[in-house]
């Protein structure tokens, strides 16, 4: 279930941009048009010069790791749809008669966004987008206010994850990058459901050779119907068995393809900001503490003692809060 | 089939190394063009006296030379152009467009992103006038350097260059005088100074029984240039395969096989098992590559100083009690090789290194294997040799193979060829304001993919090493600890947990190589020489 993976949602939206013709306030021009230029105004991080150090607004909350804006203007094309040659011959293909393309109705903006969940569940997506509503909700409407329905339909939080969900896609593919360990998954047993085929194709082929050989002894004269229809059954039960098989095994794997991998440990973004703050804090006191650790006297090992229970009381290692890394920032 | 190369289409830089074979001086020259048409008969001139690959007999290798053998150059004389210089060449614009944008940037709008504007200086305040003197548009400004013709020379036994290299030089200057339309820029140096026409370059040398010899040691003190990499049709058969052991591209059983070709020359399949596309006509990129010149400062002082400072701190926490042991394991954690070039990875202590030199002394004929041939694999934290040490970082080999079994697959395409020389002099006294470093040419058939990407990736950056933002700590970009730039540059030297002792940090690494200019530069083989002196470069 890629929408649901590894403790974070992984949310797809696509909604329909309008296409009336609209003043931005200098000029006649296109809702289109006019969302790429908000799109591009849109501060991506402090860091980034460009910006002018200001943050990113989806810094201001603490479930999102990633998110994304982007145009989809149409669908491309990518050129005439391959046949045989000869077979184009029969069937009369006119080469120089263009295919049919497809195009999208109108352009459409791509919301692509990972956050922390604690499940798949619908309540999880509305308790995020309610809070990104309260925590960004004039830059959101700045860029939603140019898609269809918006303005109609968007008046509070609520009224915008339900928008949003509207206009929801099945996430195919996600991306996740916390796994530091290898997981132990189970192994999908294959070899379980290689034998079952194996015997299944035995079946029939013992059944489909007895067959032959019964039905050609029988051309010479004796009656073997019993043997002969043992021998159809056979066939026909191992054609079945093969069936069965397959089918089994094709379920079992796109079950296995919907399940959610378990959360990595430690991935939700405050623990991930935590654990950022305590490895620079962290190599700070290694650097500064380097001699007393080497040191052979008591006097340095009981400053080193005193120094860490400091770096403990000052850093909270076990506290998710203050201090920690502030979301959307690089580096100090 | 393995590939056969026609030796004598390729330049004699591509594939071997001058300074190892017995040419440790050399002068680079760097002309502009005013004519197209002079400049074109100018090529012309030169043509046969530029030193292609074809073997000479060695008194000093063993490498074979095959079936043909030329004769020994006093001085090898090899050419490249930039972007520019292929312009002012009239070269066709669908052949100049089909050139990689990397190339047609040049080096100096790509310094941000090679790390080269470190502390945020402007390589324009930084770099050696020649590079500096462009004011305007590259296309028209009379300073644009178009043309890059080196020279590498022998040497008289008091260190001196010999005779010839004055001589072609003057056979240059007179040819380049006689056909006017071609002009020398000078200013290899800072500006301030009187400008130097030519940059000039000499290996370290030493000195026994009352003659000068040439070192392989770089003003670090380094044993330089042991590990180049080794590719398809570079030596005669059964040579390559056993020059490939620690040098070419390895595979998950461990097995070395020499790279592909077309890593390091256009026209040639490459490891993406493709001929990449390149300048058309074919003829005019085949046989030919890429070149970055990278003049490289070294600050040796301040390398002195600091490793003086640190060494003992360094042994504290190591447990290196004498001073010496504890400045030597510093250097060969820092670089990845001690001081005489053996690995830490077959070596990584004192006395695994004294070792080492016991079964493979100087004069063995199974050292020169010995120093290359070695694998990450066994050491994944970096407790023999850091991942974060220079060697490592330019030469990742199997170290990172996602799952330890891939060999070396995600390094293939990121092999870079190391030519060039020293230059100046760092004896002690010489300050660091001195003239005094590396001229570095690297050749690779994608500058882009090969050159660019270490150097931002692997030298500037400590991604794909676990190491955050921390670069290489001998060549890399050194914060000095600003908002703009980041915290201090430090490097972390892993220690053994079986030995009971943390790691080593050190923090604020001064700058200890500045880049001081360069450019980058296409080296046609002998028939796109011919093509662009006779004007006949035809893309259609």
């Amino acid at each position: 279930m890629p929408t649901y993976d590894g403790g974070h949602y992984f949310l797809s939206v696509l909604v329909p941009i309008r296409t009336d013709t609209m003043n931005d306030g200098l000029a006649d021009t296109s809702p289109v048009h006019a969302l790429r230029k908000r799109l591009s105004m849109l501060p991506t991080a402090a860091q980034t010069p460009a910006c002018g150090r200001v943050q990113c607004p989806f810094a201001l909350s603490t479930r999102t790791h990633f998110a994304r804006l982007a145009i989809i203007d149409d669908v491309a094309y990518n050129g005439r749809e391959g046949r045989n040659t000869l077979l184009g011959q029969l069937v009369g293909s006119d080469l120089v008669v263009a295919q049919s393309q497809d195009h999208l109705s109108c352009p459409f903006l791509l919301f692509a966004v990972d956050f922390d969940a604690a499940s798949g569940a619908d309540s999880e997506r509305k308790s995020y987008l309610v809070d990104l509503w309260d925590k960004m909700g004039p830059e959101l409407r700045n860029i939603f206010t140019f898609c269809q329905g918006f303005e109609q339909r968007v008046k509070d939080g609520s009224s915008f994850a339900e928008y949003i969900a509207a206009c929801q896609l099945e996430t195919t593919m996600s991306f996740n990058d916390y796994y530091v360990d290898p997981l132990n998954l189970p192994t999908w047993p294959s070899k379980a459901y290689l034998w079952a085929g194996a015997a299944s194709l035995v079946a029939v082929a013992l059944g489909l050779v007895g067959t032959l050989i019964l039905v050609i002894v029988q051309l010479f004269g004796p009656n073997l119907a019993s043997p002969l229809r043992f021998a159809v059954i056979l066939a026909a039960v191992g054609i079945l068995a093969l069936a069965i098989v397959v089918v089994a095994a094709y379920a079992s794997v796109m079950a296995a393809g919907e399940k959610p991998f378990p959360a990595a440990p430690d991935s939700n973004l405050p623990t991930v900001l935590k654990a950022l703050h305590l490895q620079r804090a962290f190599t700070r006191f290694a650097i500064d503490s380097q001699m007393l650790a080497v040191g052979t006297d008591t006097s340095s090992a009981q400053r080193l003692y005193d120094d860490f229970a400091t770096f403990l009381t000052v850093n909270k290692p076990n506290e998710l809060g203050d201090p920690t890394q502030k979301p959307g920032v690089i580096g100090v | 089939m393995a590939v056969t190369l026609d030796l004598a289409d390729i330049q004699g830089n591509i594939l071997s190394a001058y300074g190892k074979q017995g040419f440790p001086k050399g002068r680079f020259i760097t002309l502009h063009i005013d004519e197209a048409d002079k400049a074109r008969r100018l090529v012309t001139e030169l043509l046969p006296a530029i030193t292609t690959a074809l073997r000479w007999p060695s008194h000093r290798s063993k490498t074979p030379t095959g079936a043909v053998a030329v004769s020994r150059p006093e001085v090898a004389i090899n050419i490249a152009f930039s972007w520019y210089g292929l312009l002012a060449l009239e070269i066709p614009t669908r052949t100049l467009r089909g050139m990689p944008d990397e190339f047609i940037d040049g080096m100096m709008m790509r310094a941000p992103m090679l790390g080269d504007d470190f502390n945020r200086r402007d390589p324009m305040q930084a770099w050696d006038n020649v590079w500096t003197a462009v004011k305007g548009a590259r296309s028209t400004d009379p300073n644009t350097v178009h043309i890059l013709i080196t020279l590498n020379a022998q040497m008289n036994a008091d260190g001196t260059p010999i005779a010839a290299l004055e001589v072609r030089t003057r056979e240059i200057e007179a040819l380049i005088a006689s056909i006017g339309g071609v002009r020398i820029l000078p200013g290899h140096n800072h500006p301030g100074q009187e400008p130097a026409t030519y940059q000039e370059l000499t290996a370290l040398t030493g000195r026994r029984d009352g003659k000068v010899f040439p070192l392989p040691t770089e003003h670090f003190g380094y044993t330089d240039a042991l590990g180049d990499p080794v590719f398809d049709g570079q030596y005669p058969d059964r040579h390559e395969a056993s020059v490939a052991v620690g040098n070419g591209a390895l595979d998950g059983a461990g097995k070395w096989r020499p790279l592909a070709t077309g890593e390091f020359l256009l026209g040639y399949p490459d490891e993406a098992q493709e001929i990449a596309g390149a300048a058309m006509p074919l003829a005019f990129s085949r046989n030919g590559t890429f070149m970055a010149y990278r003049k490289l400062h070294q600050n040796v002082v301040a390398f002195r100083t600091f490793m003086t400072e640190t060494a003992a701190r360094f042994g504290a926490v190591f447990g290196i009690a004498d001073p010496s042991e504890a400045m030597e394991t510093l250097k060969a954690k820092i670089a990845g090789r001690w001081s005489d070039g053996v690995p830490l990875s077959r070596a990584p202590t004192v006395a695994d290194w004294r070792k080492f030199n016991l079964e493979y002394p100087e004069t063995s004929p199974r050292r020169g294997r010995a120093l290359c041939d070695f694998t990450y694999g066994d050491d994944p934290v970096g407790i023999k040799c850091p991942i974060t040490a220079h060697m490592r970082r330019i030469n990742t080999r199997d170290g990172l193979a996602p799952s330890g079994s891939e060999g070396s697959v995600l390094n293939n395409r990121r092999r870079i060829i190391r030519r060039g020389l020293p230059y100046g002099d760092s004896s002690d006294g010489v300050p660091d304001s001195a003239e005094h470093g590396i001229i570095m040419l690297i050749v690779c058939s994608s500058l882009f993919r090969q050159f660019e990407f270490v150097q931002q990736q692997w030298l500037n950056y400590g991604l794909d090493a676990a190491a955050g933002n921390d670069t290489c700590p001998l060549v890399g970009n050194h914060s000095p600890g600003s908002r703009e730039a980041g915290p201090k540059a430090k490097y972390v030297i892993p220690s053994d947990p079986k030995s009971g002792r943390p790691p080593f940090i050190v923090e604020g690494i001064p700058q200890f190589v500045e880049t001081r200019g360069g450019e980058y530069f296409f080296v046609p083989s002998m028939t796109a020489l011919r093509m662009i002196g006779m004007g006949v470069v035809d893309p259609t």
